[in-house]
């Protein structure tokens, strides 16, 4: 009986592997919009090609690496390994990309505006950072994230921009002590 | 040190201030991430993980434990009272949780999953105390064949529980060991891929890139699918709303049991984690039921026994991760990326070399368990208001801590780079379905198998039959070819093994 359990849990362990979580996920979402098959077919194709030219400038880099040196795999033998097995997995997205009955039909509707927003400038704070110093730029991000993500008032904005880099300082720099630039370089100096 | 000495050792000093303040923030932290839609317990952990590395290690370890269970435990709040998922593994909640919320028994679903999950935690770590030293006695016999061909099965397994394809699923996995050989070879000591910057030497800090993966990308993702939980309004801190009837106990006390047992040995397997023992435990529990007709109307048992699951199901995963120094899931090779950090490479000699760091965190656990029970029943309502925060303060926080934690490990501007490159590639690979999951686990898995691999070719004079002459090791490649091949097996076959959702929920 209890073998007959055991056996039943690891059946249902492994029929649980192949249980597309997303099929639960969209009764969670019900503002999803239709999308059609097309588009998802050309992402899968996008995918593999890039991967592809990525495989191709892989091996390119690592051509001055032995693959085997003396009695032991050189430096260039995992990599030609794993350059082999990407290729070969960026075909197979390739094939499987193949018009298919069995493609989801569904994906969310989604903004394109907001994140790029939010990668330009965490982009952007990696450049500024340095030259303007921690609190500075804290300041500008979280004024420009609020004005530009989901704004507000200006005065709620400004005043939340101040507070929220003040209170950043005090709890990283002055109690925490991080080593962080904390004013401009023109300041410092 | 045996089990009971090394728990009574691991209780004083888990109860020492300073380990109870980081079990307690831990908890804290671990059910805000848990309980907010979006922010689940892998990006609760990394963004936190930066600040652990100016800690000891037990400490910076009983802080991430908390965060994970936390997690566990906050993420069902969400799921029944407003339907959203706070993480993966309480999806499965919603269908009875919220059906009870409906009802007017949100309460009692809060308190059958904290109660649940307490239980469970409790058995798990009973688990962990007495297994892991047998376990790791076994594991002592393990050679480099044994550990490549089980990181092999690990990494397979996490590219099959992927919601992509398996193909998909494989090359984030390959990606991510493509980017872990990076640095200075492990042999030879030779740059590869360095392109003669210095800062690209030591390698991609792995942190940087999961705090982009997870962090920043994880806020991108909130901000683009504009999706808000409405909250309905339920007093629940009344205490007596928070109570179960007798009935719904009686329904739910065998649940309890059975979860949390499944939960601990299927959460040890590769690539389970928390999230397929809670599934496991639903389909589980509506076949042994008489009226499975309940189920998915509001049935207790469909709470309590994936609760219970989810959360034994998390400490299972740490057996595998402190006696084998191999993560399974993502958050257990955060944890393993830190330990390394600390200078602490876990094996199965970790309990005989570090017997402190082990049983510390091992009580701490139990302490841990007891914190969540406080936290999470008397104070639903706080956890559950939560969800009114303002999402435009949420992302400006979230961003600010991930560029804070990034920054302070080595006051690099590059990092900051890294971050950012990485929160824009895995945005992009969440909008063209590539799983983020398998890549994160194989960066941490990268180097120990490219040593291994690496040290069995040494010993085999370069013939990879090392590989099936051993049987520990034979059985494991068994596994992943099977793995490898089934769907073109069935596929040829004309069959198909059919979803849990179709045979039993």
């Amino acid at each position: 009986m209890a073998s007959h359990k055991a056996c039943y849990i690891f059946e249902l362990y492994f029929i649980t592997l192949y249980f597309p979580l997303d099929n639960i996920f969209q009764f969670c979402y019900e503002d999803s919009t239709l999308c059609n098959r097309e588009a998802m077919r050309a992402v899968n194709r996008i995918s593999s090609v890039v991967l592809l030219a990525f495989v191709a400038f892989y091996t390119a880099a690592g051509r001055g690496l032995d693959t085997w040196a003396k009695n032991a795999p050189g430096p260039g033998f995992m990599p030609r390994i794993l350059a082999l097995t990407l290729g070969v997995l960026a075909v197979l997205i390739w094939v499987e990309a193949k018009p298919s009955s069995e493609s989801p039909d569904e994906v969310e509707s989604y903004s394109k505006r907001e994140p790029l927003i939010i990668f330009l400038l965490v982009l952007a704070y990696v450049f500024v950072m340095p030259q303007l110093g921690f609190l500075l730029s804290n300041f500008l991000l979280v004024i420009a994230l609020r004005r530009m993500v989901e704004p507000g008032s200006w005065r709620g904005d400004l005043a939340g921009g101040i507070g929220t880099a003040l209170i950043i300082h005090l709890i990283f720099v002055e109690i925490l002590a991080l080593q962080f630039p904390v004013f401009p370089v023109w300041w410092e100096r | 040190m045996d089990p009971i000495h090394g728990l009574l050792y691991g209780l004083s000093r888990a109860i020492e201030p300073q380990m109870l303040l980081m079990g307690f923030l831990g908890c804290l932290w671990g059910t805000m991430v848990g309980v907010l839609p979006g922010i689940g317990p892998v990006a609760g952990i990394t963004i936190l993980m930066p600040f652990t590395f100016g800690m000891d290690l037990t400490p910076a370890m009983v802080m991430m434990a908390g965060i994970y269970y936390g997690a566990m435990y906050g993420g069902s709040t969400t799921s029944i009272l407003v339907a959203v998922p706070g993480e993966t593994s309480s999806i499965v909640t919603i269908l009875d949780g919220h059906q009870m919320a409906k009802q007017g028994r949100a309460g009692a679903a809060l308190a059958l999953s904290a109660i649940g999950s307490f239980i469970a935690g409790t058995f798990g770590i009973l688990g962990l105390t007495f297994l892991a030293p047998p376990l790791a006695e076994l594991a002592i016999g393990f050679g480099p064949p044994e550990y490549f061909s089980l990181a092999l099965v690990g990494l397979s397994m996490s590219s099959f529980l992927s919601n992509a394809s398996l193909a998909k699923g494989l090359a984030m996995a390959v990606l991510g060991l493509i980017i872990g050989t990076v640095g200075l070879d492990i042999v030879s000591g030779q740059p590869r891929f360095t392109f003669d910057n210095m800062e690209l030497a030591g390698g991609l800090d792995i942190v940087s890139i999961l705090i982009g993966l997870y962090g920043i990308s994880e806020v991108m993702e909130m901000m683009a699918s504009k999706i808000r939980p409405h909250v309905r309004h339920e007093k629940l801190w009344n205490l007596r709303r928070l109570l179960p009837n007798r009935t719904e106990w009686k329904l739910s006390i065998w649940p309890m049991i059975r979860g949390s047992v499944m939960g601990f040995f299927v959460g040890a397997l590769p690539g389970a984690g928390g999230t397929v023992p809670s599934f496991i435990s639903y389909a589980m529990e509506k076949r042994m039921s008489k009226t499975p007709e309940r189920f998915g109307k509001g049935a207790p048992e469909g709470v309590a026994g994936p609760e219970s699951a989810n959360n034994s199901g998390a400490v299972g995963a740490m057996v595998v991760l402190l006696t084998l120094g191999l993560p399974y899931n993502v958050v257990t090779a955060i944890m393993l990326s830190s330990m390394i950090a600390h200078g602490i490479f876990p094996s199965p000699l970790l309990m005989a070399r570090n017997p402190e760091f082990f049983w510390t965190v091992v009580a701490s656990m139990y302490i841990g368990n007891f914190l969540l029970l406080i936290l999470n029943l008397p104070l639903v309502g706080v956890w559950s208001s939560l969800l009114r925060l303002p999402y435009r303060w949420m992302t400006v926080f979230i961003i600010l801590f991930c560029i804070i934690g990034v920054y302070s490990i080595e006051y690099r501007g590059f990092d900051l780079l890294i971050m950012a490159v990485f929160g824009g590639i895995g945005y992009i690979m969440k909008r063209v379905d590539l799983p983020a999951a398998p890549l994160a686990l194989a960066m941490v898995l990268g180097p120990i198998m490219e040593k291994s691999l690496i040290q069995s070719l040494i010993m085999s004079d370069g013939s990879p039959l090392i590989f099936v002459t051993r049987p520990f090791a034979a059985a494991s490649m068994i596994l992943f070819f099977s793995l490898m091949f089934l769907p073109l097996i069935q596929k040829k076959l004309g069959r198909r093994i059919a979803p849990v959702g179709e045979v039993d929920m």
